[in-house]
């Protein structure tokens, strides 16, 4: 187990390594399983194919044997035939016409003769043998036996191949006897059991092929009544030379052997045949029942049939699917492992591109902070002028108060004052807006109604002076430096107002597509458009001389803290129209993300 | 009334001092430069030029010792730590704001920006001097 643990284990870090996706590991196996898979299927059709091969010579082959035997029982009918038409027998000359004209050399190949066996009642014997001996003086019957029956040969023809035969009583032995008994029996063509020709001087296996002829031409399958058995139009067969006149054994890639009765009557599957293979690649046997046997046929393939049928195409296909494959399986290597590089150079870059973007961040921070502090700082030193400046008019009240008082002391005095104020005024406005952007108060949802109080009473509005529209009631996103928005527009909008005691004031917020559209309308002296793209600047003013002082810093705050959030603020106005300042603020989902980004 | 006041700026100080003169002639002030020395004032000998009860009035930025780190010290110190303190600085920091409180601190005072401002604090400390009991330790 452990074994199979650490091999898993180091597939798994292999895979990893070579950055091969789960979708790469699945083409490669969806393709390997193609390729198997068309391997296996070519396979077995090709199989089936050879086996279909095989199938078809074993049944030409089974064919053929019979095609043949069914056109030697049409020669012994015709024989059978030739007796009927002369009257129920015939003479020897008659036979030997009858035969020539049947050419067995020509048009029956591998049957060794036909001939006419006469069925002689035991008290005819004499009256045949003087009917014989008219036709040829030497005749005779052999062997003698103890059958009641006699079935001598009478004629065979062509004779010089067959005179061992002539007068032989096929009634002396077994096979040739039952197989005539059968073929009488039944009135239909039958053959013997495995025999040794006495006309064939090899001994090799053969076999009788009867056909029967009745008295009064009663022949054929009739079961009907008892009929009196003539005789039977015979023809003897040398198994070797019926199955040479078959089919070429060098035309066939099937061997087969055949037996009856387990007795082997030919064979092919001689291990001295050049195309023997002792591990045939198909063998069946075939039970073949021909006229009142039952031949055993034994087919086998020969080398012959293994060549021919050797296909090469599926183990070509297995082949060319893995070399794909390969190809496949490199291919995403290369693919993977560039994509690793590219990822790498990106991460790299990207890597490279953050610190910068952190290094500009933190010097900009640096920078904020420094503003923050140096004005700061000033706040204490300018607060301390102001203060003494104070000390000093109250010490000099007795003098200005004296006839002899110079009205230039008192006059600069307040100069200075006034240059302190406006000091004070600068530093605070300068920290402010560099606080602008990382101040560090939680995000508290703030109501929108409640910052309009607030604002009233800061500005010393009344409620028709400064009103809320729109359809959102609170906002949730920074909402410290919206409130500071809110208050330098409408701070603005009363300070620079002709008439400041009729101001008028709209704000609206209306929510569309995740984010908060603001506007701030006012009733003021408006901006000539030439102003428009100066006023967000830091220190611009447009105070003229008798105007409200101004730090040029509010408007500025504005913009930062709008930009901030990668909105802009638009400014719409013309001499003597008021102004609409508008601006977008993130809506509720950018608030909950960021509080997300904060908890993660 | 009478002020242990912690203040490095001897601008801020002498105004202070002149506005309670002015307004408030009884008062008695004792002033500290910074976190360490107000705490030598508590803890030694010199506490007993100190008339009591005081308020303590105290500025945040300071050298040597802030006035967070004053406060603390001073809570953190068993005999001394019941005593009242104002904080009194430019800074309107909220996060200075919430630690001053945190310390129990009375009152978070930023420093006005005029004579009369300053005024308005003093006399604000004066009526609360006037109406509240101080504690009994800080007379201890």
């Amino acid at each position: 187990m452990p074994n199979t643990l650490s091999k898993l284990e180091s597939w798994r870090r292999f895979i990893k390594d070579s950055h091969l996706s789960l979708i790469h590991a699945l083409v490669i196996a969806l393709s390997l399983m193609m390729t198997f898979g068309a391997w296996y299927y070519a396979n077995a059709q090709t199989e089936n194919r050879i086996e279909n091969a095989f199938k078809e010579a074993r049944d030409q082959a089974t064919g053929l044997i019979s095609a043949r035997m069914a056109k030697y029982e049409d020669a012994l009918w015709a024989g059978v035939s030739a007796v009927q038409s002369h009257g129920g027998d015939m003479t020897y000359q008659q036979w030997k016409a009858f035969a020539q004209t049947l050419r067995l050399d020509k048009r029956y190949p591998g049957i060794n003769g036909i001939g006419i066996i006469h069925h002689v009642e035991p008290g005819q014997f004499g009256a045949y043998m003087q009917a014989r001996r008219g036709e040829r003086p030497d005749f005779s019957v052999y062997p003698a036996h103890d059958n009641s029956i006699r079935l001598p040969i009478s004629f065979i023809e062509p004779e010089q191949l067959n005179a061992a035969a002539v007068g032989l009583d096929v009634a002396h032995e077994t096979n040739r006897r039952e197989a005539a008994l059968a073929s009488s029996a039944s009135g239909e063509a039958r053959i013997t059991g495995p025999i040794v020709l006495v006309q064939d001087e090899n001994s090799t296996p053969g076999f009788l092929f009867y056909a029967p002829f009745y008295s009064d031409g009663r022949n054929g399958a009739q079961t009907d009544g008892k009929r009196h058995l003539d005789g039977m139009v015979y023809a003897p067969f040398v198994v070797r030379k019926l199955m040479a006149g078959l089919l070429s054994k060098e035309l066939r890639n099937v061997r087969f052997s055949i037996s009856d009765s387990g007795e082997m009557i030919y064979d092919e599957h001689d291990p001295a045949d050049p195309q023997f293979d002792p591990s045939p690649k198909f063998a069946e046997t075939v039970q073949l029942d021909i006229y009142g046997r039952n031949w055993t046929i034994d087919f086998r393939t020969s080398l012959g049939f293994r060549q021919a049928h050797s296909y090469s195409q599926p183990t070509l296909i297995l082949i060319g699917g893995l070399v794909i494959e390969a190809l496949v399986i490199s291919l995403l290597f290369f693919m993977a492992r560039s994509n690793q590089r590219a990822r790498a150079y990106a991460d790299r870059v990207t890597a490279d591109l953050k610190a910068e973007t952190a290094k500009l961040e933190k010097a900009n921070e640096e920078l904020e902070q420094f503003v923050y502090i140096t004005s700061h700082d000033l706040k204490t030193p300018v607060r301390g002028i102001g203060s003494l400046t104070e000390m000093i008019q109250e010490d000099l009240e007795g003098y200005f108060n004296s006839a002899d008082a110079d009205p230039e002391v008192a006059a600069n005095l307040q100069r200075i004052a006034e240059r302190v104020r406006r000091m004070n005024d600068l530093t605070q406005g300068v920290m402010e807006y560099a606080r602008t952007g990382n101040h560090a108060v939680e995000d508290k949802v703030i109501s929108l109604p409640d910052v309009m109080d607030t604002l009233r009473s800061d500005l010393g509005l009344s409620a028709s002076q400064l009103e809320l529209c729109g359809n959102v009631t609170h906002i949730a996103a920074d909402t410290f430096n919206f409130v500071r928005v809110l208050e330098n527009l409408a701070g603005n909008a009363v300070k620079y107002h002709p008439e400041p005691e009729r101001a008028k004031i709209t704000v609206s917020v209306v929510e569309a597509d995740g984010r908060y559209d603001v506007s701030v309308r006012d009733n003021g002296g408006g901006i000539a458009p030439e102003h428009h793209s100066r006023v967000f600047d830091v220190f611009q003013t447009l105070r003229r001389a008798g105007q409200p002082e101004s730090t040029g810093i509010g408007l500025a705050i504005v913009k930062k803290s709008v930009e901030r959030h990668g909105f802009k603020v638009t400014l719409q106005s013309e001499v003597g129209q008021g102004a609409d300042f508008r601006f977008s603020w993130p809506g509720q989902g950018a608030a909950a993300a960021r509080h997300q980004d904060k908890a993660a | 009334m009478n002020i242990l006041l912690v203040e490095d700026n001897d601008v801020d100080a002498l105004i202070l001092e002149r506005t309670l003169k002015k307004h408030s002639p009884a008062a008695r002030i004792v002033r500290a430069c910074d976190g360490l020395e107000a705490l030598d004032i508590l803890t030694t000998e010199r506490a007993r030029d100190l008339p009591r009860p005081f308020f303590i009035l105290l500025d945040i930025n300071m050298p040597r010792m802030n006035g967070h780190e004053f406060l603390d010290a001073l809570r953190a110190k068993e005999e001394i730590s019941g005593n009242i303190v104002f904080m009194f600085t430019t800074s309107d920091n909220p996060k200075d704001i919430a630690r001053a409180y945190h310390r129990n601190v009375s009152g978070y005072i930023v420093k006005p920006s005029s004579s009369a401002g300053t005024k308005k604090v003093l006399s604000a400390l004066q009526d609360m001097w006037e109406v509240c009991t101080p504690p009994l330790c800080a007379s201890a």
